[in-house]
């Protein structure tokens, strides 16, 4: 008789994943169909699913431009959002007061919607790209900070003093000790942040600038009533934010060895 | 008085707890950790189960708690399968780690195991404080785990352990992360505890000095597969205070039980 | 090689060698002084930070209509809108009106989380292939939801609640699963081995784990529920609320730019105090529901 371990995790449901995840979407676009058929809901209000798929391949170039160009706001700031957010953690966490300054600041600011900044940023930066990635590197900034930060305290102290004990030079005790060791949150952080990052550079875009982006496509066609455009830019921007999101979750797996669960 | 001539403790009006034939496999591929193992523990007796790390002693008081389950063979407690005698709350376990849920104070902490169980607030509250008492903890009532010692902590596992009153108490080395001050005094408190009590007690350890002072018998494991090594049995007297452990018996006994550790588990 | 002679760095001032450096802890020394320092240098860098408004201002030379003067901003909070209104009560009158939608979102978000949160914790078929999904609507991107939505709805507070919803929900779900996931085994087997029966699991170790973690994520939820209720005023046919008084003052900025900086601060400081008083009002209500006065740290979402 082999007896199962009674809090030993089941195996059996991880395969189940992807077919299920499947299945479970088939279940959504299907409600969705649905729902349209049986309410009689007008094509002005919302699509059929074939209609913005539909949408989306009459003139894919446009959606797929419009898109890369708000990626590349979103990354600029995700780029400058991570190198302060992480630095202002590394400059701040042996320092009691500004620690605690710091992170009312970044609590505060995590907590303030964007929306705020958006129009400041445009009308102090004019209507060019930069505003757009101030505004974001603004919502990512003190979202790394607090993961770099809880990274950084966590760093083990025994293997500190092993540094110091070594007399090993700031520098690198930092390279081969705080960062590799702070590296699972800076993942984690960023894996929250891609999308993120995403997501507030559309919405910053909506509020006017250069028209080939994603979000001022979005306004124009809210305006118009081009509901199955509005439906396709949708989905274009959810599929960028789910590759950014996937991207982190590569980088993360290529630098962070975890347990396997 | 010494405790062999108790006809009560040692010939055992009845057993406590048996293992008959147990084998225990987590990984077929790693072999058995403990194979056809038997074992008798009677009635209100305290026995240390002593052996290297990894010889299955953690896992042997783990099938007493019915906390997993043999893959063959029989363990029964109080005469029924262990599963029967923890569901009608027979055994209490004192774990590694103390276990405490931080965001309850040290009395809903051991009052726990008493909700739901028909006992009111005040028997439980009651109930609780007395046992706080008994291992004099009875001013940190109103604290929370994040702000006692780790002593303390162990101290309360062992106080909710013994709230509902079992008939059996499991240890697995549960002073094994104290210092060694605290450790003396919270392994006199237990034997006291016992001495006062009565419970039957299995009691996992490393430390061969700690098995001899608190117990009537020392089981000696055999490593890869686990089984009984030898059984020593102490003609130490019953009331063990500091002064016992300076005795030559004690040292005696000490000396017997790491010959025979030694022996069972090849060179060190 | 250099040696470094400065303060160890897990040694504080007084010389005691400390575990955990983490602010909050029990074994934080001197709180109360160290209350105003962190008090003074907030000040510090808000005074720094209107300073080198002024400096920018002057250095590069921009006009009002780019940025205004910090009292000019200030002083407008006083001055009488077109329709007689003191401004100030203008703007708190529409903040109003989207903070109530933002509080039955952020309900919504919390009941619709912990819900998932506990089919995926504890549904072994069902959560697994739930989860992808409820990752990837952290990538939904909210801004291109809230037309379609208010098209599909008309302006209002049923598109602000779904919206807000959507925002919020996802941190609830993660705390929750999180929560129960990582109930250590030992607790539970605590509770075996006094014959608990296994909904008592459930009730002492699940939900209190759960409340905490969610407790933890609730300034998240929050944050980003409220950010969507704004964001569901932002399309056009909305006239009440904050979102829509940002909008309309942006129209007109070049012409007097003080209404914008004013409305965007009414909605940052809105949105900020009202995650801190909602994540106040949980966390008080998580520690009756636990009867504690203790709440352990949650993870961060």
């Amino acid at each position: 008789m082999t007896t199962r371990e009674r809090y030993a995790a089941r195996p059996a449901s991880r395969a189940l994943t992807v077919p299920g995840t499947i299945v479970l979407l088939a279940i959504l676009v299907g409600i969705w169909a649905g729902a349209i058929q049986v309410l009689g809901i007008g094509a002005l209000t919302l699509p059929s699913p074939a209609r913005v798929v539909e949408a989306i391949v009459e003139k894919p170039g446009v959606y797929l431009r419009n898109g890369w160009r708000t990626t590349i706001e979103a990354l600029l700031g995700l780029g400058a959002g991570v190198v302060v957010g992480i630095g202002l953690a590394a400059l701040v966490v042996r320092r009691r007061i500004p620690r605690s300054v710091a992170r009312i600041y970044g609590s505060a600011l995590m907590a303030m919607p964007v929306v705020a900044i958006i129009p400041l940023a445009n009308a102090v930066f004019g209507f060019g790209m930069l505003p757009r990635v101030v505004v974001v590197a603004l919502t990512i900034g003190p979202l790394m900070f607090t993961f770099a930060l809880t990274g950084f305290l966590a760093a083990d102290a025994g293997t500190d003093e092993m540094f110091r004990s070594i007399a090993a030079p700031r520098t690198k005790v930092a390279w081969s000790f705080h960062l590799p060791a702070a590296l699972p949150h800076l993942m984690s952080g960023l894996r929250v942040a891609a999308p993120t990052s995403f997501t507030v550079a559309l919405l910053a875009e909506y509020f006017g600038g250069s028209l080939d982006t994603l979000g001022t496509y979005i306004s124009s066609a809210s305006r118009q009533l081009r509901v199955d455009n509005l439906w396709g830019a949708a989905f274009t921007a959810f599929a960028f934010c789910a590759v950014l999101f996937w991207l982190a979750i590569g980088l993360d797996r290529l630098l962070v060895r975890r347990p396997a669960r | 008085m010494t405790l062999t001539q108790d006809p009560e403790r040692t010939t055992g009006v009845r057993t406590a707890i048996e293992f008959s034939g147990v084998v225990k496999t987590f990984d077929p591929a790693a072999g058995p950790v403990l194979a056809g193992l038997d074992l008798k523990v009677a009635d209100g007796e305290f026995v240390s189960l002593v052996g290297a790390s990894g010889c299955g002693k953690s896992t042997l008081l783990r099938l007493a708690g019915d906390l997993t389950s043999p893959s063959e063979g029989v363990v029964l407690v109080d005469g029924r399968e262990a599963a029967v005698a923890r569901e009608r709350r027979d055994i209490g376990i004192v774990f590694q780690s103390p276990n405490l849920l931080a965001w309850r104070s040290v009395l809903r902490n051991v009052e726990l195991p008493l909700e739901r169980t028909g006992a009111s607030r005040a028997e439980r509250r009651e109930r609780a404080m007395a046992q706080l008492e008994l291992v004099g903890l009875a001013d940190a009532a109103g604290k929370y785990p994040h702000q006692i010692s780790g002593g303390m902590a162990q101290r309360v596992a062992i106080a909710r352990a013994l709230v509902y009153d079992p008939r059996i108490v499991l240890m697995d080395e549960p002073f094994g992360a104290l210092d060694e001050i605290t450790r003396d005094r919270l392994n006199l408190e237990v034997r006291d505890l016992w001495a006062r009590t009565g419970k039957t007690v299995l009691f996992v350890t490393h430390s061969v000095p700690e098995a001899v002072f608190m117990s009537t018998r020392v089981v000696v494991m055999d490593r890869n597969p686990g089984r009984i090594g030898e059984i020593v049995d102490l003609d130490l007297p019953a009331a063990r205070t500091a002064d016992t452990t300076a005795t030559p018996e004690f040292f005696d006994a000490v000396t017997r039980v790491r010959a025979s550790l030694a022996a069972h588990m090849g060179a060190l | 090689m250099t040696v470094d002679t400065r303060a160890p760095a897990r040694t504080s001032p007084d010389g005691v060698v400390r575990e955990n450096p983490t602010p909050g802890l029990p074994g934080g020394r001197r709180p109360r002084r160290d209350g105003w320092r962190v008090a003074a240098g907030c000040v510090a860098v808000a005074a720094a930070l209107a300073a080198v408004w002024e400096l920018v201002k002057l250095v590069a030379g921009l006009d009002d209509s780019r940025l205004p003067h910090t009292w000019e901003v200030l002083a407008y909070f006083f001055a009488r809108t077109s329709k007689g209104d003191i401004e100030i009560v203008f703007l708190l009158g529409n903040l109003w009106v989207t903070v109530q939608a933002a509080v039955v979102g952020i309900g919504c978000a919390l009941l619709v989380g912990i819900g998932l949160g506990l089919l995926t914790a504890k549904r072994p078929v069902f959560g697994p292939s739930l989860m992808p999904i409820l990752v990837l609507s952290r990538a939904l991107p909210l801004v291109a939801l809230a037309p379609p939505l208010v098209i599909l709805l008309g302006p209002g507070w049923e598109a602000a609640t779904i919206m807000a919803t959507l925002a919020g929900f996802f941190p609830a779900v993660i705390a929750v699963a999180r929560g129960i996931r990582e109930v250590p085994v030992a607790q539970r087997e605590l509770l075996d081995s006094f014959g608990a029966p296994r909904r008592r699991q459930f009730t002492v170790l699940e939900l209190p784990a759960a409340l905490t973690q969610t407790s933890a994520a609730i300034r998240t939820v929050a944050a980003w529920a409220f950010l969507g209720a704004v964001l569901a005023e932002l399309p056009s046919g909305t006239q009440d609320g904050i979102a829509a008084v940002v909008l309309a003052a942006t129209q007109y900025y070049t012409y007097q730019p003080e209404p914008m900086w004013c409305a965007a601060a009414v909605v940052a400081a809105g949105g900020v105090a009202l995650v801190y008083l909602i994540s106040a009002l949980v966390r008080w209500a998580a520690r009756l529901a636990l009867r504690t006065t203790h709440l352990p740290a949650g993870a961060e979402s």
